[in-house]
């Protein structure tokens, strides 16, 4: 199926999970998607094998990073009117809090969709969206459509 | 700790970090400040599509380990030293094929700040995939008997 056909059928059905078939990594750290009024949430699943520091107990940073990366990517994609698979430039994350091991949720927003770039926040949080977590920054290089 | 320490110490590391343990990473070098991890590769950990190249997220991942690593390396006790921020850069994609050797530095510790900086490779360390440096916290506490204990002056000299 073309990209843009998975894309439009994800979001009529309001149904994410042949998307993110669509990428091996989301669900090995057990990503999902859902929609509410603030727009598309994804969220990552309590899951002991993401633990990094069992003692205090944690999340592994990498993971934090790779799930909000992953929100970045499909967010880009998500909102995109010509779906492209994005190439990750660079990427940056703020740790602003601890964190601790139970579900994380996060929300990117598409700062700028250029035509070859695209510059994307995301904010990860776990009890209250107003006390996040992390902060990340993404760049990604925008491909041909497929 | 000698080079040999320092390996047996990271290994063990990555042994109880349930992450790291999942995803076969083991310590290869590793000297004062300095270490080498190597990932096998999974096709669990691959990005989108069936294009076969490793999600920029594990390699974000063995870059925060090793960096992390790299501290403890650095430090005279087993200081508690979370990650304040990282920034990778990708120079190209990881192949989905072989291991992904990552290498950090800890190259300046001060009273309250660990500067790490490292990148990823896979054949050759001259064409790298990733560049990254990392900054982590020093908390002055090590993991002790029943909890947190604050490290004594001797520990925290540089």
């Amino acid at each position: 199926m073309k990209l843009k056909q998975l894309i439009e059928s994800s979001k009529l059905q309001d149904d994410y999970s042949a998307l993110l078939d669509f990428v091996p990594y989301a669900k090995f750290i057990g990503v999902t998607i859902t929609q509410d009024k603030n727009g598309w949430l994804f969220t990552l699943a309590t899951e002991p094998n993401n633990i990094g520091n069992p003692i205090t107990p944690a999340l592994h940073g990498g993971v934090i990073a790779g799930f909000m990366e992953v929100a970045a990517a499909l967010g880009q994609m998500l909102t995109s009117q010509h779906p492209t698979i994005p190439k990750i430039i660079n990427f940056s994350i703020d740790y602003v809090r601890a964190a601790g091991v139970k579900p994380t949720y996060a929300r990117c927003s598409i700062v700028r969709q250029g035509k070859r770039i695209a510059n994307i926040t995301v904010l990860a949080w776990q009890k209250d969206e107003l006390q996040p977590i992390a902060t990340a920054r993404a760049h990604f290089l925008l491909g041909e459509e497929v | 700790m000698d080079s040999k320490e320092l390996l047996a110490q990271g290994n063990n590391f990555l042994q109880v970090l349930p992450h790291c343990k999942k995803l076969g990473m083991k310590v290869i070098t590793a000297s004062k400040g300095q270490a080498t991890i190597e990932l096998p590769y999974n096709p669990e950990i691959l990005g989108m599509d069936s294009q076969g190249y490793v999600h920029g997220g594990i390699l974000t991942t063995m870059m925060d380990t090793v960096c992390g690593f790299a501290v403890t390396a650095a430090l005279p006790a087993q200081e508690f030293c979370p990650t304040l921020d990282l920034r990778m850069d990708h120079m190209r994609r990881a192949n989905a094929k072989g291991s992904i050797f990552a290498w950090a530095q800890c190259y300046k510790i001060t009273r309250s700040i660990c500067f790490t900086r490292g990148y990823a490779y896979q054949d050759d360390p001259d064409d790298p995939i990733v560049h990254c440096v990392a900054t982590f916290v020093r908390s002055g506490k090590a993991w002790g008997k029943g909890g947190f204990v604050k490290l004594g002056a001797e520990d925290l000299l540089l």
